[in-house]
């Protein structure tokens, strides 16, 4: 290396020799250094179009550090100048730069040179190596660089169009976008585009217009990633070969040529959609080598061949079948399963609905599948896994079915039905799938008496569930109080065990039971009973419809002994519909009953009117009315109210909460400027004279008077209007409603104004015009010809229990009052009053055209009317008071 | 001729940027655009009309003879799109969306129409193949590229267009002159 050398001076001063002498030393050195440092020689160029690089190689001699400088050779732009170290290649003597282009190498010519340097010393600049564009004039052609470049995705790729010789430029348009372009030479011109986003799958286009549009180029470029596999796993089938799996996480864009190579322990496996690889013999250490044109990636994975065990499909399953159960047997496609401890699962299903059960054994083949029901459709998957080191379950085998053998049916549930003539119906549940077994072939139903040594069979189709029976002849031969009725069901497997029911023969004996109400809710009716610790009977809950009375279609459920309580659902239960329920014995003995309630799915409006009539004597009204029918009630009656219709209005004279309502009203009015009706009520004046009333009716208005009937002493057209309530209360506003302007032809409402004399209050005595039948009017809970409580099986169903008099029902209500005797004494009434019952019209309380829909109710609660029917007389006293009192001025 | 005149009018109206300026007037001319094309596609003259004005023969061919060239003129067109498939599924594997299924509906159609020309102008002495004509076994456009490949496909519908439209014509013509022999 040249080196400074200063002389040493003894004297150092400023004489002009020294000076001189230093400046020619200076001199001497620099051109010393210049001899040292080696021009460039030799230099070559080497160029990958592809990935733009340009390799520079030259002979420098000792130097470690160059000048480079790059130009654009037609426009002498300086492209890259820098200083570099580059040591020389000890093998070649050479020395070596690498360099990538921005632009592609095609794009212009580019001229190189280097030079030595060595601090601020550089040599001279190298002969120019010039590497050639493809925008010589030679190559006239328009042309587009670089051609199928593929790209990750947020890369930045530079484009140049190379103008055909003798044209314009135009533009450079990126798919949709026009970019912009710096021009690289004469010809040449160059748009970069940056961040690129993904491609679609046949790449994006970069087409170059002339100016003007005479002709295009273009290139295609490719945004993708580079592969990323996951979730490598190998394991076995065959307990001998791997079979490797991945998935890619993300797509990369890239298809085809272009697409992911996958090898596994440097096989490449065939198929690049395909993410599965096998090797024949397990090698415990797997490597996947995913590689594309935009990078690779690794994974690995590393197990024993016993811990990755996913075992393939049973195959070949056959079945041994029998009526409870039936064995599965199967094929393994290895041998080498043999040996392989398993644990299997077999899925069933059947009806719908699927179950697991799991198996074990060493090479398991076979399977016993208990607790099947007979006569049914099965199908069977089977799938095992490794029992030790279990890995995964295997592959579920296909699916097959079988269906068990049938057998001989359960017992059917038998029950029975008695009229109060010794007639009835043997009555059973028609067997289920699971209870018959097999088809149903028929019914043997058996009636015996030990005692009078009568025994029947008869034979029934399988579709009979029900047998009428008459049991007067033995009724009347034996004392004994029972008879069995024995059913059995037959399919082709035989027959069941008999099911027996013991029919009772003296029910007309059985006293009457209190009747409770039950309580609808969600679920059902709740009922509890008590238990008696000496039962050890069980128990049958039936119910049918109240109004049923001959051969109802019963329902019924059986109850173990001890039982308390049951809710009893059925689809059947219909709003508005009463249901008697009742608890009997289920004993060795004739079924006892026990208890009995009554209840409503759901309270309804009364669907139909009651046919009030009225008689007129003297001054007195007399209200009467006949009962509901059951049917119509659509729910437990609470009362009745009694209304004065004033042609718009109604005017509440009072209610009615006991059976065979009626009413005494005088009519008493007073004419003095405004008129004034007094009504003077007496509810059964035979029994309590005190509950009379005085009611101040006001008149509609003066208009009205003026259109006075007449001097007649008593008004009888004045409508009265009577609405029976329940706790379903008709929401329409108090208004007169008629159930048809047909019907209410002869009673008009616009009863005008009354202008008579007020002549007293009569007495209750006076005014009784009608007896009721004492009897039934004695408690309020009296009433009907059954005498009391409550029968089930032993109604009346004579036409006139529907048709008794009116009564409000009381918690504990008897069935109605056939013992009758009334009959309506008015000529008002329907015409057809069956009709009237049968109407259904959801516009209720309107009784015969004398009454008048009318209100919305004073209803009482329930304690109120509890307290009521303890004691009827002195709390209907007590309200006839309160409202007197109110109505009072 | 009439030819000729049909020619120059389809000539005024490919007048468009991206319209390949070949007015096809021979039955060759497919298979020889393809030719012409290999090496020079960079360069093809967006409005350059070339040879449609002439037909080869000195006299206009019969309606018959020109159904014949036609259907052969189909047949090279069946074989493009035959390759165009092979291409495109070699490049891109699966397309997206209904791209397959119109190219598929295209190619069947071209096979029916080739069947139903056959049927018209074959006679004892002139048998017509329904077959695709075309080895598929020539490069794309120029030094290949995959916009090369798009470039050639885009004219191979092109001619696809033109010869489907000259179809029509033609059949239109045929039609014309057999109904009016069939009056005499």
């Amino acid at each position: 290396m040249p080196r400074l050398s200063v002389s040493p001076s003894s004297k150092p001063n400023c004489s002009p020799v020294w000076l001189i002498s230093v400046l020619l030393g200076l001199l001497a050195i620099h051109t010393n250094a210049k001899d040292v440092l080696t021009v460039p020689q030799q230099v070559s160029l080497s160029a990958n179009m592809y990935t733009q690089h340009l390799t520079i190689s030259w002979l420098g001699g000792a130097a470690t550090t160059f000048d480079l400088m790059i130009l654009r050779t037609e426009l002498n732009e300086t492209v890259f100048y820098e200083t570099v170290s580059v040591t020389m290649n000890q093998v070649s003597g050479r020395h070596q730069w690498n360099w990538t282009s921005v632009e592609p190498l095609q794009c212009t010519s580019l001229s190189i040179k280097i030079r030595s340097r060595d601090g601020q010393t550089t040599s001279e600049w190298s002969n120019t190596q010039i590497l050639q564009g493809s925008d010589l004039p030679s190559n006239e052609e328009l042309q587009m660089y670089p051609q199928d470049r593929i790209v990750p995705v947020g890369a930045n790729t530079t484009f140049c169009c190379i103008v055909e010789e003798g044209k314009l430029f135009g533009t450079i348009r990126y798919g949709n976008t026009v970019m912009n372009t710096t021009r690289l030479s004469r010809r040449s011109f160059a748009a970069t585009v940056v961040n690129q986003e993904l491609s679609g799958k046949t790449g994006t286009n970069v087409v170059c217009f002339d100016n003007p549009k005479t002709k295009l180029t273009g290139a295609v470029v490719f945004v993708g990633y580079p592969p990323l596999p996951t979730d490598f796993v190998c394991e076995t089938r065959d307990l001998t070969s791997a079979v490797c799996q991945w998935n890619e996480k993300r797509d990369t864009n890239l298809y085809r040529k272009r697409g992911t190579r996958y090898s596994l322990n440097k096989r490449f496996s065939p198929e690049e959609k395909q993410k599965e690889c096998s090797v024949a013999q397990w090698e415990g250490n797997f490597t996947l080598v995913a590689v594309n044109p935009l990078g690779q990636y690794s994974l690995t994975d590393s197990a024993e061949i016993n811990h990755r065990v996913h075992p393939v499909a049973p195959v070949n399953l056959t079945f041994v079948v029998h009526a409870w159960n039936a064995s599965v047997l199967w094929q393994w496609e290895y041998n080498s399963y043999s040996s392989l401890a398993l644990d299997c699962q077999v899925e069933l299903a059947s009806q719908g609905y699927k179950t697991k059960r799991t198996f074990s054994g060493v090479g398991l083949r076979s399977v016993v599948l208990s607790d099947l029901y007979p006569d049914e459709d099965y199908s069977v998957q089977v799938c095992c896994g490794a029992q030790q080191n279990f890995w995964k379950w295997g592959s579920w085998s296909k699916s097959f079915s079988f269906k068990t053998n049938n057998y001989v049916p359960d017992a059917p549930d038998v029950w029975m039905w008695m009229n109060k003539d010794y007639t009835g119906q043997v009555i059973w549940k028609p067997l289920t799938q699971r209870q018959s077994h097999g088809l149903i072939t028929g019914y043997e139903v058996t009636l015996w008496s030990p005692e009078v040594n009568f025994q029947h069979t008869e034979f029934f189709s399988p579709d009979t569930y029900a047998v009428p029976v008459n049991l007067t002849q033995i009724a009347t031969r034996s004392s004994d109080n029972k008879v069995m009725a024995t059913v059995i069901a037959k399919n082709a497997a035989g027959v069941s065990q008999p099911a027996s029911v013991l029919i009772p023969l003296r029910l007309t004996d059985v006293e009457p039971l209190t009747v409770s109400r039950a309580v609808y809710t969600d679920r059902g009716f709740p009922l509890f009973w008590q238990h008696n610790a000496n039962d050890t009977c069980a128990y049958v809950v039936e119910w049918y419809e109240a109004s049923c009375k001959w051969d109802c279609p019963v329902e019924w459920i059986k109850l173990a002994a001890g039982n308390t309580n049951v809710t009893i659902k059925s689809a059947n239960f219909q709003p508005g519909v009463r249901y008697n329920i009742s608890l009997y014995s289920n004993s060795s003995e004739a079924p006892e009953l026990l208890q009995h309630w009554q209840g409503y799915m759901q309270e309804l409006v009364p669907s139909s009117s009651v046919l009030l009539s009225t008689t007129q004597q003297d001054s007195d009204i007399l209200l009467t009315w006949r009962e509901i029918p059951l049917v119509n009630r659509r729910g437990f009656l609470l009362g009745y109210n009694i209304y004065i219709s004033g042609g718009s209005q109604l005017t509440l004279l009072g209610n009615c909460i006991h059976m065979h309502a009626c009413f005494i009203i005088t009519f008493i009015t007073i004419c003095c400027r405004k008129c004034i009706s007094l009504v003077h009520m007496v509810q059964k004046p035979e029994w309590d004279s005190s509950k009379e009333v005085l009611v101040v009716i006001p008149e509609e208005d003066e208009d009205e008077e003026g259109l006075g009937i007449g001097d007649e002493p008593v008004d009888t057209d004045e409508p009265t209007s009577l609405r029976y309530y329940n706790q379903v209360v008709d929401e329409r506003p108090i208004r007169p409603r008629f159930p048809d302007s047909s019907d209410s032809s002869a009673s008009s409402l616009d009863s005008a104004c009354t202008d008579v004399t007020y002549t007293g209050i009569q007495t209750s005595g006076s005014s009784l015009v009608f007896q009721l039948d004492p009897q039934g009017s004695s408690e309020g809970g009296g009433g009907g010809g059954g005498g009391g409580g409550y029968r089930p099986q032993m109604q009346s169903r004579a036409p006139s229990d529907d048709i008794g008099l009116a009564s409000p029902e009381p918690f504990l209500e008897p069935q109605a009052a056939s013992a009758g005797g009334y009959k309506p004494q008015s000529s008002w009434h329907f015409d057809s009053p069956v009709e009237a019952g049968e109407s259904g019209r959801l516009a209720p309380s309107l009784g015969s055209p004398t009454s008048v829909a009318s209100t919305q109710f004073l209803l009482p609660d329930e304690e109120e009317y509890a307290e009521e029917k303890r004691q009827p007389s002195s709390s209907a006293a007590t309200w006839f008071t309160n409202l007197l009192s109110s109505t009072k001025p | 001729p009439r030819w000729t005149r049909r020619c120059l009018t389809r000539r005024r109206r490919r007048e468009r940027w991206l319209l390949p300026g070949y007015c096809i007037t021979n039955v060759l001319v497919c298979s020889s655009y393809t030719k012409r094309r290999r090496h020079s596609w960079r360069t093809t003259p967006l409005t350059e009309d070339v040879s449609c004005a002439l037909s080869p023969d000195s006299e206009e061919p019969s309606t018959e003879r020109q159904v014949q060239l036609l259907h052969s003129a189909l047949r090279q067109c069946l074989g493009l799109i035959h390759c165009v498939i092979l291409k495109e599924e070699e490049e891109w594997g699966e397309l997206e969306g209904d791209y397959e299924t119109m190219r598929k509906n295209v190619q069947l159609r071209l096979e029916h129409l080739l069947h139903s020309t056959k049927g018209l102008v074959e006679t004892e002495n002139t048998t017509l193949e329904v077959t695709p004509d075309h080895q598929c076994n020539e490069e794309t456009d120029g030094a290949g590229g995959v916009f090369g490949l798009k470039m050639w496909t885009y004219r191979v519908l092109l001619e696809l267009v033109h010869w489907a439209d000259h179809a029509a014509q033609t059949l239109h013509v045929l039609h014309t002159e057999r109904e009016e022999r069939e009056e005499i």
